[in-house]
């Protein structure tokens, strides 16, 4: 499941990438290169800039404030409402009960 | 805090070892959901492997062409089976501890199989919660659930979650829209594991916690709320 893919540490992203996993624009990817706050760790083969994942993730979060958290909020309400693609409906778990019903004996 | 008339609530959880246990318990109330949880993922994991297990691969449909004449392989998937094998003579082992130990004694499970076992443990998660042991049990049934969940060979995909997460703060949790994981949530970045529960209580804590839509921006990243579990 956390396969060398799924490592923001060894994950280099273009800026529109980078804006994608960040929520943001890809002006605001620029927009903190030049502040310092992303340094870009190279270039691809079409001279765009690559940026670490986890870099971008942390920048992120350092210039989150609470309209851009709001949006983020409503859309992880979206996807947790969103039925998870592949699950197979025979075998999806069941949601817990609640404590009360929990036990047996 | 502590109720003198109420000693067990000075009990840490034995599991994350942060929060009061849930009295007269051993693990608070969290640990105990998430437990309950990895039984059930575990029976689902448990049975989706036997399914997998007999699956050959395509390329030896009949009509398929040979380079040179290949033994065919066996029938079945032996490091799937060597895991469903780990995953009974563990869970069975559980099984006879509770049945030793219990009293009054219970009946065993009414089925041979390791999903009604995992019922039957499930079933009897109050009283395995009140038992010392009850750490080692959660270990192994996290443990057995992990490596179903290793060993499921179909690549999952990945939801990306844009709920800053409780350990880390970044935007690093992820949805894995499998089937075995459909309602496990991962930090990629610090490694936290949730429940959608818990991240349904974190986003509502998240929400109560924001300013009203329209008030000035709040001077530096807003705190989200310790809801979840971080395990």
């Amino acid at each position: 499941m956390n396969g060398a893919d799924d490592d923001p540490a060894a994950t280099l992203l273009t800026t529109e990438q980078a804006a994608a996993a960040a929520r943001v624009t890809p002006r605001d990817i620029q927009n903190w290169a030049g502040r310092g706050l992303l340094r870009p760790l190279g270039r691809d083969g079409r001279g765009r800039n690559l940026f670490r994942e986890l870099d971008v993730l942390y920048a992120e979060r350092s210039t989150r404030r609470a309209p851009r958290l709001r949006a983020l909020l409503e859309q992880a309400a979206a996807v947790l409402d969103a039925p998870a693609p592949g699950v197979r409906p025979d075998l999806a778990r069941k949601p817990p009960q609640d404590h009360a019903n929990a036990q047996v004996d | 805090m502590t109720d003198p008339h109420h000693p067990h609530d000075a009990r840490r959880c034995v599991l994350c070892r942060q929060r009061p246990a849930w009295a007269p318990r051993w693990v608070c109330a969290l640990c105990y959901r998430a437990l309950r949880a990895d039984l059930a993922d575990l029976a689902a994991g448990y049975e989706w492997l036997g399914e997998c297990m007999s699956a050959l691969p395509p390329s030896w449909r009949e009509h398929a062409i040979h380079a040179a004449p290949l033994a065919p392989p066996p029938p079945m998937a032996l490091h799937l089976a060597q895991t469903r094998s780990d995953i009974s003579d563990n869970v069975w082992y559980w099984v006879q501890m509770v049945l030793d130990a219990k009293r009054p004694a219970s009946r065993p499970p009414a089925e041979p199989s390791v999903p009604a076992a995992l019922a039957w443990l499930t079933a009897r998660l109050g009283w395995i919660t009140r038992q010392p042991a009850v750490g080692e049990l959660a270990g192994d049934i996290a443990r057995l659930r992990e490596r179903a969940e290793r060993a499921d060979p179909r690549p999952a995909p990945r939801i990306d979650l844009p709920l800053p997460c409780v350990r880390c703060n970044t935007l690093g949790l992820s949805l894995h829209g499998d089937r075995l994981a459909a309602t496990l949530v991962a930090c990629r970045v610090c490694a936290a594991r949730y429940s959608v529960a818990d991240c349904r209580a974190i986003l509502a804590a998240a929400r109560t916690e924001l300013p009203p839509d329209g008030c000035a921006p709040a001077p530096g990243p807003a705190p989200i709320g310790h809801v979840g579990s971080a395990a």
